[in-house]
């Protein structure tokens, strides 16, 4: 650098008498105090013999004061360390040296320009120390410093910057990494369709489906179900291919594989917008294991209905054939309590009584029977019935039975219309009451007839203030000839509620009981709003 | 062409350890880690392209070299595969971003590095051979493998034949290990009066 520096010098020496030392001496001061770089000359002894304008406004050292001394007693700090080897390597052998900033920082104590001092205790320098060799000292040496501050903080901002970024990139990676992950993983096949028919499956199922090894129709048969399918070229598939019902609006089509196994599919089908193009997301779920329990279900629902009705049929025929010879034993103990009454002994009339009273339940069984057995077989089609004159119809009946006192029945607020059988409905609001009635105080026995609402349903609750049922026989209490009193309390088949909850469920509802012993019970009878297919279908 | 003892083989290569020593204590102190620097092979060759550096010729390399006269004179030249390069200043650095290039103040360091070594290589030699070596300023050039000793400043061209002496110079650092070569580019007639010195050296301190 200083070979190159000389070469300029000794041309505008033409303009000046560089002959003349005076001017030699003017003109290296003058270059050497108006570089932009620090310029420091060392005796061979290491004194300092010269000291630029540059360094004296960076260091705040003036010449005077530094000639003639070390360089580590001008700055103390450098007495060790890289700046005072090389200085050292410099004088005594002759070596150059490079100083950088990313290996020295601050080498030498200088000031930052005030636009780098915020973040810059000190400025950073970029260093070159050159033996020169003279005729008459021997080897000096030259220390050029070059403030590169501006360079460090680039340096570091763009490091910053790039840490930033590969944050993101990491970030984005991981995201999608993440999302590719549960696309691959998901259960179902998804594809997406473009609307040139382009169709791409996105995960290994969907690759599974389409692939080599799957339905060489797959893909055709998604084209004919995208909803706008004008563009492309449709091939209709065979009508065994789509097992959907329209009806529901669940497309479900029938893959068949090249290994030979078929696949039911539930298809799916969403769309979004991506460059201006109109794409879609096809989702195919494999419903194979669905479609056998659809089966499963089917064949027990069945097998259920043939043997309810075979039950229904036998209790029917069963207590209908006991009518015949019951009527006999009937007829003929009713005959011989009306004509030897009082003409045995008293033992014989209390025999003869108990007879007539047993034929008497039993009739009364029988016909419950065949009443609980009729509800599933002799149903009347479903109708709107308009629970209040119901009610209405249930309190004349009673009146006119006279088993109940004046008021005993009161029906709080509007009941709703429900759909149902009217003639059972009536038996199950009427046997309800019966029962609230029957289990109470003959005198004070009040029943509670109200409504309420649900979004799906409405219920419709019996109260009594009888004497209530203990909790353990809530659930029993529906069963068939399930009695919790002796004969001689309370009468009953214990077939009435059997018949209620049957009804109930023919509606497609349900019934419940709370109580609290001794202060009352309360039933709930649960009725939909809208019938469920298969109350519906019962119904028919 | 360069017939060496053994003795005068192990002399220059002890040299060359002194050297080395000295540089990686001067590096260690630097970097605030512990820098060791090993020169397992010493090899002279005829051509560069007989090197074992050359056997990747497309290879991208950065090399700071750095012109000696004296006695002997040719070019010292410190050289890494560039990916290698990159490894030993960030480690030396310290750097957490690493960039895809050697950025200016990389290169920088790298220079000091090669500086630190070379005249340590070459002071050594001048020292102990009691002859003075005159350096230039080291320069950085990067550049592929069998186009690295294209330099019109370089003895290559300077009509004579050149003459090489290979180091294969190992840095062992905290992380790892760095491989890199110091290459004495030399015309014969400078070889000749290294070893003649050597040997001089040899008869003095024998006798």
């Amino acid at each position: 650098m200083t070979q190159s520096r000389s070469k300029p010098e000794k041309e505008q020496a033409s303009a000046i008498d560089l002959s003349r030392e005076s001017d030699a001496a003017d003109l290296f001061a003058a270059l050497l105090d108006t570089a932009d770089t620090g310029l420091i000359a060392l005796a061979p002894d290491g004194t300092i013999c010269h000291w630029n304008q540059w360094i004296q406004s960076r260091s705040g050292k003036e010449a005077n004061d530094v000639l003639g001394k070390a360089l580590h007693e001008v700055f103390p700090d450098t007495k060790l360390g890289r700046v005072a080897l090389a200085i050292n390597d410099c004088l005594k052998f002759g070596m150059p040296a490079v100083i950088s900033p990313s290996l020295n920082q601050g080498a030498l104590p200088l000031r930052p320009l005030p636009q780098f001092s915020a973040s810059f205790d000190r400025m950073e320098q970029s260093i070159r120390i050159h033996p020169i060799k003279t005729k008459r000292n021997g080897i000096l040496c030259s220390l050029i410093i070059r403030d590169v501050t501006l360079a460090v903080q680039r340096d570091r901002l763009l490091r910053q910057q790039a840490s930033e970024l590969a944050d993101l990139v990491t970030q984005t990676k991981r995201s999608e990494d993440r999302t590719r992950a549960i696309l691959q993983n998901t259960v179902d096949a998804i594809l997406v369709a473009s609307d040139d028919g382009n169709i791409e499956p996105l995960n290994a199922r969907a690759q599974e489906l389409c692939g080599p090894t799957g339905d060489p129709e797959l893909r055709d048969l998604i084209r004919f179900l995208l909803p706008d399918n004008e563009h492309t070229e449709i091939i209709t598939p065979s009508p065994s291919k789509i097992i959907t019902d329209l009806g529901t609006g669940v497309i479900e089509v029938q893959a068949s594989t090249l290994n030979g196994r078929n696949v039911p599919l539930e298809v799916a089908i969403s769309h979004f917008s991506a460059d201006e193009r109109y794409h879609y997301i096809i989702t195919l779920r494999d419903i194979s294991q669905r479609k056998r329990h659809e089966k499963e279900i089917q064949r027990t629902m069945q097998e259920l209905e043939r043997s309810n009705a075979e039950l229904e049929q036998f209790a029917y025929a069963a207590s209908h054939d006991l009518q015949e010879p019951l009527r006999m034993v009937s007829s003929y103990t009713q005959l011989l309590a009306r004509r030897y009454q009082g003409q045995l002994d008293e033992a014989a009339d209390e025999f003869i009584h108990y007879a007539v009273d047993g034929t008497q339940r039993m009739q009364r069984m029988i016909d419950d029977l065949l009443t609980l057995s009729r509800v599933g077989r002799h149903g009347k089609p479903f109708s709107p019935v308009p629970l209040d004159s119901l009610f209405d119809a249930i309190v004349t009946n009673f009146k006119r039975a006279g088993s109940a006192p004046k008021d005993n029945i009161i029906r709080e607020g509007k009941l709703p219309m429900v759909v149902g059988d009217a003639s059972q409905l009536l038996l199950l609001f009427q046997n309800l009451i019966s029962n609230g009635l029957k289990y109470s105080d003959p005198q004070s026995g009040l029943v509670k007839v109200f409504a309420s609402e649900t979004p799906g349903s409405y219920q419709i609750s019996v109260v009594d203030n009888g004497i209530g049922i203990d909790p353990q026989y809530h659930d029993t209490i529906f069963e068939v000839f399930k009695r919790l009193h002796g004969y001689g309390e309370y009468a009953g088949t214990g077939i009435g509620l059997a018949i209620c909850k049957k009804i109930v469920e023919r509606h497609g509802g349900s019934i419940e009981v709370t109580s609290v012993p001794g202060e009352g019970s309360t039933f709930s009878v649960e009725l939909p709003k809208e019938l469920s297919i298969v109350a519906a279908s019962q119904s028919m | 062409m360069i017939d060496l003892s053994e003795l005068e083989h192990d002399t220059i290569s002890e040299l060359i350890n002194i050297g080395v020593g000295r540089a990686a204590s001067s590096l260690s102190e630097m970097v605030g880690q512990p820098v060791e620097l090993t020169v397992p092979t010493i090899s002279f060759v005829e051509r560069f392209s007989d090197s074992e550096l050359a056997k990747a010729p497309t290879e991208v390399v950065s090399a700071v070299s750095q012109r000696f006269e004296g006695p002997f004179t040719g070019e010292a030249m410190l050289v890494f595969p560039e990916v290698r390069s990159l490894e030993l200043v960030r480690s030396l650095l310290k750097v957490d971003v690493p960039l895809d290039t050697l950025t200016d103040l990389e290169q920088e360091a790298l220079m000091e590095v090669g500086n630190i070594i070379l005249n340590a290589c070459l002071g050594s030699i001048s020292n102990v051979l009691g002859e003075p070596i005159d350096c230039a300023m080291p320069t950085f050039r990067k550049r592929e493998t069998q186009a690295l000793l294209d330099d019109d400043t370089s003895v290559a061209s300077s009509g004579s034949h050149p003459v090489l002496m290979i180091l294969h110079v190992q840095f062992m650092l905290r992380q790892n290990d760095i491989d890199g070569y110091v290459l004495f580019v030399m015309d014969l007639e400078s070889i000749q009066m290294l070893r003649d010195l050597v040997r001089r050296f040899l008869d003095n301190s024998l006798g």
